[in-house]
């Protein structure tokens, strides 16, 4: 039989005993789990890609007006009408601006650099003959005034091309930098407060561009011949700050049932497009149909909202704070050489038979362009020369 | 062998392992009194002396005489404390013995961590450098982009579009090996797997781009910028959120290896706090007279005490004034190397994008100003914003490459003074080329400074001699790459010398744990061996005297 143990009510070294020996293994517990540190995995969250400058643009709408020209008869668009006779290329009057551009040796000029068709960089300079950094419409007028002071075939050498976002386009001129902007620029009054305008060039008028699988995306004409825009309820329109084309579609916008956003070029707003961000992008038709030459899958909506005359933006203002009446006048003196068959002026372009140099520039960049929707665009007769639409 | 006080009662079991106790640790003692100095016999005399006398209270209490504890109940639950306490006791000196040499191994793992991720530093393989690194592939994936882009549209060639593929499928290889390198952190990680897979989404952008660039089309060029935005936006936040993460790790192991032995030291203080008290409640047993297992394992865990605390302690102080702060102005420079690498993307993004991100606000005037100037111009380009933000006197750039050079100065004046002038150097030349590259920003600042002198700009010789030539004439196209490689090359001969301070140091601080992992375990065991001795004797006693009242 083995021992009965009872536990006496006041042993010494008892419970204490064990209370110590439990405490110092505690101590040990803590001393050796102390420096251990659980990793938590955190979830991997991809963020969405968030399309760059493009902003809701605040404000009320305006309410759409009928479609009319714009009202250009402002004292600070005065009509220079072409110089006649021409200076013979390389012989600039002393004095005027175009003979310190020959002293210089070359024109500067701000252009676009991605607006297709009108004014882009090469891709391929060096596969071309002429290896021209920049083509298009625009650029093809700038070799035209190029050639009109310093004769010679016009290459890039005579020209300095200054690649200006649409927002820069008036200050380059403004403040100097540059001879003249061709960049497809909208003649307005108020801009006339910050450039001089030369003759109208080209006209062309707003429209929306969508997705050739959007059929119900459009914008008519009513009886009172106000735009009336369907199909783009809830949808997202694309277009540039700083252009005529945002007052234009604002005013729509109401009516529409759309939003608008602002992105910094015409071809921020096709990425937009592309990748389904906004449902439309607006401007001229001129450079919507670059656009669309782009990307085979888009197509022009509807029919025009709006009358843009286009005209080559001189400084203005410098020092001299007036016109350079002198120069604009050299300016249209050129245009009118291009849009006159007979005029037997030189012409960046090959010119068929009857067609004028402004005929030939048409016909190149903007009649037969692939990937565009329809047939090739007929050629326009030219605006013009003695005053704005 | 035997000695004066020798236990007589000889019956079984229990008198043979008394007896082999009593005389281990009594030749144990007798040799240390014998060898060691006089004070060191005298202990050594005292304690067995000491251990006799308990053997023959031991004894004494077995037979009952001298009015012994009545062997019954009591001396049952007496027996049961003894027990516990002796196994709590070896327990607790075996414990504080591994706790030693686990809390030095310890340390001495997060100070070879901090010397691995220090080395890694020092090659840019991982942690800051894999941020780096990571950059730098990206840098260069954007880089052969945007070079490819812009020869493409400088030359027309087509033939350079497969080069081109293969090029930036090199640099994301490069990049991915980059990545797969940190798996330590699960933050890291998660990073690591996010730029994977917005690289995904960026690649798709860049594509495009190069697709439509075959075809002659400026949406290329939009799809370059979104992609350029995409990446500044997204992929650069989440390689500098790896390098914070490592740089916060290799923080952290430099604190785990510097910090103070707290738990370690509580631990200790618990136990001899613990074997006090053993000591205590055995001497009431044994009239007064002290447990010398117990006595000396409290011995052996107060020298342990004193050699982990003076050795963390020696440590403490080396990893504090040796080897952080070289790890903090190496990171300080990493940080430098940072933002240069970043001013420098801008920039790349700055010449590729032809003023694309520029915007220019015109403010109309109430009256034409002294030049005549109805309107004002404010013209600022985004990247070109960013990189100037960053070079001007008093920006990031400028104060991180001060930290870094006040960090350096009181381990390395010398190296110190010559980044510090090699730095503002290249950084002012930097900032004087910035403002020479050809961006509408740049040109309409020096158009208006041209228009405030009465000049017309386009017919000033000195005008046409900078920006604008810059902006229209390719051949004379101004870079920025002198001052950053300047700037960056002093910065990385000044981290790759505090890197290898910092690993001399931590190897410095490394050794004054030598031996502290095994001494500490074979000291714990040893203390933990005298204990079992000491106290197994009081147990035994109690033991037989049990088995002789049955």
């Amino acid at each position: 039989m083995g021992m009965r143990v009872r536990k006496p009510q006041h042993a010494r070294g008892g419970r204490p005993a064990l209370a110590c020996a439990l405490l110092a293994l505690a101590a040990f517990c803590l001393a050796g789990c102390g420096g251990a540190q659980g990793a938590a995995t955190a979830p991997v969250a991809v963020p969405s890609p968030v399309p760059p400058t493009v902003q809701g643009v605040p404000g009320p709408s305006d309410t759409p007006a009928p479609l009319e020209s714009p009202d250009l008869a402002c004292p600070q668009l005065p009509v220079d009408l072409p110089m006649s006779p021409m200076p013979a290329p390389g012989s600039m009057p002393a004095g005027s601006t175009m003979q310190q551009i020959q002293q210089r040796g070359y024109l500067i000029a701000g252009v676009d650099q991605d607006s297709y068709n009108f004014g882009f960089r090469n891709p391929t300079p060096g596969a071309t003959a002429s290896g021209d950094e920049f083509v298009g419409y625009d650029i093809d007028v700038l070799r035209a005034i190029a050639h009109a002071i310093f004769g010679g075939s016009s290459t890039d050498g005579d020209i300095r091309f200054v690649p200006v976002s649409q927002d820069f386009r008036m200050g380059a001129a403004n403040e100097g930098v540059v001879d003249l902007v061709a960049d497809s620029i909208t003649v307005t009054c108020d801009r006339a407060l910050q450039v001089g305008f030369s003759a109208d060039y080209f006209n062309s008028g707003q429209q929306l561009l969508v997705d050739r699988d959007n059929t119900t995306a459009d914008v008519r004409l009513n009886a009172q011949n106000v735009p009336v825009v369907t199909g783009l309820k809830g949808s997202k329109v694309c277009t540039v700050g700083t252009t005529t084309s945002i007052a234009n579609i604002l005013a729509l916008e109401k009516q529409g049932g759309f939003t608008t956003v602002v992105a910094g070029n015409w071809s921020d707003c096709l990425v937009l497009l592309q990748q389904g961000d906004v449902q439309a992008v607006t401007t001229d038709a001129t450079i919507l149909e670059g656009l669309e030459a782009e990307d085979p899958y888009l197509r022009l909506a509807g029919t025009a909202f709006s009358v843009e005359p286009h005209a080559i933006a001189v400084p203005a203002s410098h020092p001299a704070s007036a016109q350079d009446g002198q120069f604009l006048s050299f300016v249209n003196g050129v245009l009118a050489g291009l849009e006159n068959p007979d005029s037997g002026a030189w012409c960046p372009e090959t010119m068929l038979s009857g067609e004028s140099c402004w005929d030939a520039l048409y016909r190149v960049w903007i009649g037969q362009q692939p990937g565009s929707s329809g047939n090739a665009t007929p050629t326009p007769t030219p605006p013009p020369l003695d005053g704005y639409p | 062998m035997r000695r004066r006080g020798t236990a007589t009662y000889t019956t079984g079991n229990v008198h043979h392992v008394v007896e082999l106790h009593r005389s281990v640790i009594t030749v144990c003692i007798s040799r240390l009194g014998g060898f060691g100095p006089g004070a060191v016999n005298w202990v050594g005399r005292s304690v067995a002396i000491a251990w006799a006398r308990s053997a023959r209270r031991a004894l004494q209490a077995r037979t009952g005489a001298r009015g012994g504890p009545d062997p019954g109940s009591q001396g049952l639950y007496e027996l049961r404390t003894l027990a516990v306490l002796g196994v709590v006791s070896v327990l607790a000196v075996v414990g504080v013995g591994v706790l030693t040499a686990v809390g030095a191994a310890q340390r001495d793992t997060d100070l070879a961590d901090a010397s691995a991720t220090a080395g890694r530093l020092a090659t840019q393989q991982s942690a800051v450098g894999l941020d780096i690194g990571l950059e730098q592939g990206l840098i260069s994936l954007e880089q052969d982009e945007v070079q490819q882009f812009q020869l493409r549209l400088d030359t027309g060639g087509w033939q350079l579009s497969s080069k081109a593929a293969k090029a930036s499928q090199d640099d994301l290889t490069e990049v991915d090996t980059d990545l797969v390198q940190v798996t330590a952190s699960a933050q890291v990680r998660a990073d690591a797997s996010l730029i994977l897979q917005e690289l995904g989404f960026y690649q798709g952008l860049e594509a495009t781009a190069q697709a439509d660039q075959r075809q002659g089309l400026p949406v290329g060029a939009a799809y370059l910028r979104e992609a350029s935005s995409y990446f500044t936006a997204h992929i650069l936040p989440s390689a500098d959120e790896i390098r914070r993460t490592d740089q916060a790790r290799l923080d952290g192991d430099d604190s785990a290896a510097g910090g103070w032995p707290l738990w370690t030291g509580l631990a200790d203080a618990a136990v001899i706090a613990f074997l006090v008290w053993v000591s205590v409640v055995l001497s009431r047993y044994t009239r007064r007279t002290f447990n010398p297992g117990a006595v000396t394992a409290l011995a052996v865990v107060l020298v342990l005490t004193v050699w982990t605390v003076g050795a963390q302690v020696l440590e403490h102080e080396q990893v504090g004034h040796s080897v952080a702060p070289r790890a903090a102005a190496a990171a300080d420079l990493a940080q430098v190397r940072v933002d240069a690498e970043t001013t420098d993307i801008d920039d790349q993004l700055t010449l590729s994008d032809n003023g694309e991100d520029c915007s220019f606000k015109t403010v109309q005037l109430a009256k034409p100003n002294a030049q005549g100037d109805s309107y004002t111009y404010d013209a600022t380009c985004t990247y070109e914003a960013d990189a100037e933000a960053m070079l001007a006197q008093g920006g990031p750039l400028s104060k991180d490459l001060a930290a870094a050079v006040t960090g350096m100065r009181s381990s390395q004046p010398a190296q110190a003074a010559q980044l510090d002038g090699t730095g503002a150097a290249a950084l002012a030349q930097w900032l004087r080329a910035e403002h020479g590259l050809p961006t509408l920003q740049n040109l309409a600042a020096d158009a208006t400074a041209n228009l405030a002198q009465g000049q017309v700009p386009r017919f000033d010789s000195s005008f046409l001699g900078t920006a604008l030539e810059s902006s229209t004439q390719a051949s004379v196209q101004k870079t920025v790459s002198d001052p950053f490689d300047s700037l960056t090359g002093a910065v990385q001969v000044a981290a790759a010398a505090q890197w290898s301070s910092y690993s001399s140091g931590a190897s410095d601080a490394g050794s004054s744990l030598t031996g502290e992992v095994v001494g500490g375990l074979l000291i714990g065991l040893l203390g933990g061996a005298a204990a079992a001795a000491g106290i197994g004797s009081r147990v035994a006693e109690y033991w037989g005297r049990g088995r002789s009242s049955e």
